[in-house]
């Protein structure tokens, strides 16, 4: 991956100006032109639209150039009831102060979407996280490496079916809090 | 230039120099950082799987511990994606006292970071005074709260008491002894010459590459941008609120450190205004008893605006006593990591806990 | 420019930018914010005692009114408390374990008969781990008594000691500085 330096980024326009479009203007657009997607006005501030993952990332191409440029989050959900995981990204507006969560959902089996860090340069973190912490693959995104779980060799713990409880106790010594044996005598402990 | 020798070397996690639990691979050429590469997980306690098991109040005790200096944020940010998904009406009361209670860890957290940006410079004196002042803030936190540091004050519907009889007076009277000490700190720190040669022109970022990475709040602001959540998306008390949202044009660290520092004196101005407006009533709404509370299924994203920048809770109800998911956002994910990473390349190893600091990184909403 | 007038402006630049830090030295005149612990009393702003009564130390649990519905129990996010039998009681009674307890508070706010409570009491020193799992009474007092520091055990230097002592209780320096 070449890394561009803050020198390099300096040359690039000084002059930011924050996009005006507001989330009606964005979802009237999404659903014009896009009339299969499903689309949600939360509140006057909100919106939510649904999209396939195939297509996400022409969806959140347009929502950038209509200033919709911050990348707040990326979150992961396992909805193991529907056997599906959820991915939600979270795009802010500085101009009109809007938020749209662009939801798209993925098989829980191999789950894989392209990257979106070529558009959304903060996801590049994110997605690196939710390898480690959901599975899920991301291709085409540089920094798939170990994040914070070091030597884990397990499944991937943020997962609803992980269970906790058997990885701990299989993988460390764990110290379970003893029943009392003898009655409580509270003030016979010090030995001072 | 290949024929230099390049050295790899770790810096921290256990550095005075670091700004917390995490570690940075260093690549560096002489004395110049060429690669930069961010190692966290130390602070990893899984609290996005543990409140997938708590209860929707057990999880106020474990939520602040994600952010050390500010804690608050994240008890408000958490309650408040709960009241959106319940349609929870707060009294305004309730959110007379969130918002103090914001502002005095905003306040708290932004003298802490000063003092640790004087530490980075070798100015020892500057966190002794101002973590002075943030104990006096500590003991107001106390008895209001009952804790120290973490506070477990906010509950959905609102917080969980109202102000002591004399906490108002106390609040006032700290808030003008920290106005009165403020001038010496700014000649201490800013009049000096050498934080001038070291903070001006340190790591400089425009305002597009900085919303290009995710950057957000003091940082944000501190390049002409001028964002701030509380007035953009105003929660709690804000929008009836009296301040000025601070901006700076530089970019470089010098403006990083002063947005912070004029931060501080608007928060004063903010608890001051909202002391004054402070409507009767109640202070937190009825809802069913913590055990017996249960959420609609529904989901909602809320955010706040921390002293580091934007913190999001995003929260997931299927309905019933546990939360199904809980994701948090913390405005270090993306200014400790990526942004972090770009901004050391080639600049000198002297400099990297200063802009470590002057992005004020916080470690544990990374790893969480 | 003239360069007198340069001169001027060079002057006032010296004068702010070293003359000016040394205004600092009058903080050598103040008290520390520091304090020896057990020897002298920790004050807030107005001077007036720490903790308050809200602080949220050790708990004490009045047998006389609790119930052992065992709620104090279930809230708990950190699982420190459980419900023990106790000799020649019928009821179970609530246990902390201190090695858990984050002092919340929750086990306080949910207690249907008001009999939990923390107290603003947070000292407590053995030896013994197992001193820190016990059963909560009313007579917080005279379980302190056995468990209080022993001053012996902490490190402070003597002169500190004497003079901490000796002077008022009220140790801020903020007394008698404030403007109004
Ligand atoms: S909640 Fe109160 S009454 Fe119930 S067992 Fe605990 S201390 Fe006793
Ligand atoms: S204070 Fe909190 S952690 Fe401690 S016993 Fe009570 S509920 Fe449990």
């Amino acid at each position: 991956m070449k890394e561009d330096t803050l020198s390099d980024v300096d040359k690039k326009s000084e002059n930011y100006v924050p996009g005006q479009t507001t989330v009606q203007e964005v979802l009237g657009y999404v659903s014009a032109h896009l009339p299969d997607l499903e689309v949600k006005l939360l509140s006057s501030r909100r919106g939510e639209i649904l999209v396939d993952h195939s297509i996400k990332g022409e969806v959140l191409t347009r929502l950038k150039e209509e200033g919709f440029d911050h990348f707040a989050a990326l979150s992961c959900i396992d909805l193991i009831d529907d056997d599906r995981i959820q991915l939600v990204y979270h795009v802010w507006s500085y101009g009109s102060k809007g938020h749209i969560l662009v939801k798209t959902e993925l098989p829980r089996k191999d789950p894989s979407t392209d990257t979106v860090y070529r558009i959304y340069r903060p996801a590049i973190t994110y997605e690196r996280e939710i390898k480690e912490m959901f599975g899920v693959d991301f291709p085409g995104n540089p920094r798939l490496t170990q994040f914070i779980l070091e030597d884990w060799e397990g499944p991937p713990p943020m997962l609803k079916d992980f269970d906790t409880e058997a990885y701990a106790v299989d993988h460390f010594n764990m110290v379970r809090r003893d029943p009392p044996s003898k009655p409580p005598q509270p003030k016979k402990g010090g030995e001072s | 230039m290949d024929d230099f020798r390049s050295t790899e070397i770790i810096f921290g996690p256990q550095h005075p120099g670091i700004h917390g639990n995490f570690a940075m691979r260093l690549e560096l050429e002489g004395d110049m950082v060429r690669r930069a590469r961010v190692v966290p997980g130390y602070l990893h306690r899984a609290f996005e799987k543990l409140m997938e098991r708590r209860t929707w109040h057990q999880n106020i005790a474990l939520v602040p511990r994600i952010c050390v200096p500010d804690p608050d944020v994240n008890e408000v940010a958490y309650s408040m994606a709960i009241e959106e998904i319940m349609g929870l009406e707060v009294p305004r009361r309730g959110d007379y006292i969130r918002t103090i209670v914001l502002e005095l860890s905003r306040l708290a957290s932004h003298l802490m970071g000063l003092g640790g940006l004087g530490g980075a410079i070798g100015l020892y004196t500057l966190p002794m005074w101002t973590n002075g002042e943030r104990d006096y803030i500590l003991d107001l936190f106390e008895a209001l709260t009952g804790g120290r540091v973490y506070h477990m004050y906010t509950w959905p519907g609102g917080v969980r008491w109202d102000m002591p009889e004399n906490w108002p007076r106390k609040v006032l009277k700290v808030l003008d002894h920290i106005e009165a000490q403020l001038p010496s700190y700014y000649s201490l720190f800013f009049e000096s010459k050498v934080t001038d040669a070291r903070l001006k022109g340190l790591a400089p970022i425009t305002t597009s590459w900085a919303v290009e990475h995710g950057v957000t709040g003091p940082n944000l602001r501190a390049t002409g941008l001028e964002v701030d959540l509380r007035r953009d998306d105003p929660y709690a008390a804000y929008e009836d609120l009296d301040f000025d949202v601070i901006t700076l044009k530089q970019g470089d660290g010098m403006a990083r450190a002063l947005v912070r520092w004029y931060e501080v004196g608007q928060s004063i101005r903010i608890i001051r205004d909202a002391m004054e407006k402070m409507p009767g009533g109640p202070v937190i709404a009825k809802t069913p008893p913590p055990l017996a509370f249960t959420v609609p299924p529904g989901d909602h994203y809320a955010h706040v605006e921390s002293s580091k920048g934007e913190y999001g809770y995003y929260v997931i109800s299927k309905g019933g006593k546990y939360p199904y998911r809980v994701h948090v956002r913390g405005p270090s994910f993306t200014h400790g990591i990526d942004v972090l990473e770009k901004m050391l390349i080639n600049q000198e190893l002297a400099d990297v806990a200063l802009i470590t600091g002057g992005l004020d990184v916080c470690p544990p909403d990374i790893d969480r | 420019m003239s360069p007198g007038h340069r001169q001027v402006i060079m002057m006032t630049d010296f004068v702010k930018k070293t003359i000016r830090p040394f205004r600092a030295l009058r903080f050598l005149a103040r008290k520390p914010h520091t304090i020896i612990s057990p020897h002298e009393q920790h004050n807030d702003i107005e001077g007036e005692p720490l903790p308050t009564e809200r602080y949220r130390g050790i708990h004490i649990n009045d047998w006389e009114t609790c119930i052992s519905c065992g709620l104090c129990a279930r809230i708990c996010p950190c699982d420190a408390i459980e419900m023990v039998e106790v000799e020649g009681e019928q009821k179970k009674r609530p246990e902390v374990s201190y090695g858990r307890c984050c002092f919340c508070g929750f086990c306080e706010d949910v207690c249907p008969r008001d009999s939990m409570h923390l107290t603003s009491n947070y000292v407590m020193i053995d030896k013994n781990s197992e001193t820190f799992t016990f059963l909560p009474e009313n007579d917080l007092e005279e379980f302190q008594k056995e468990y209080i520091v022993e001053t012996s055990q902490l490190r402070y230097n003597d002169k500190d000691v004497k003079k901490a002592e000796k002077g008022p209780s009220a140790k801020k320096g903020v007394k008698g500085k404030k403007k109004k």
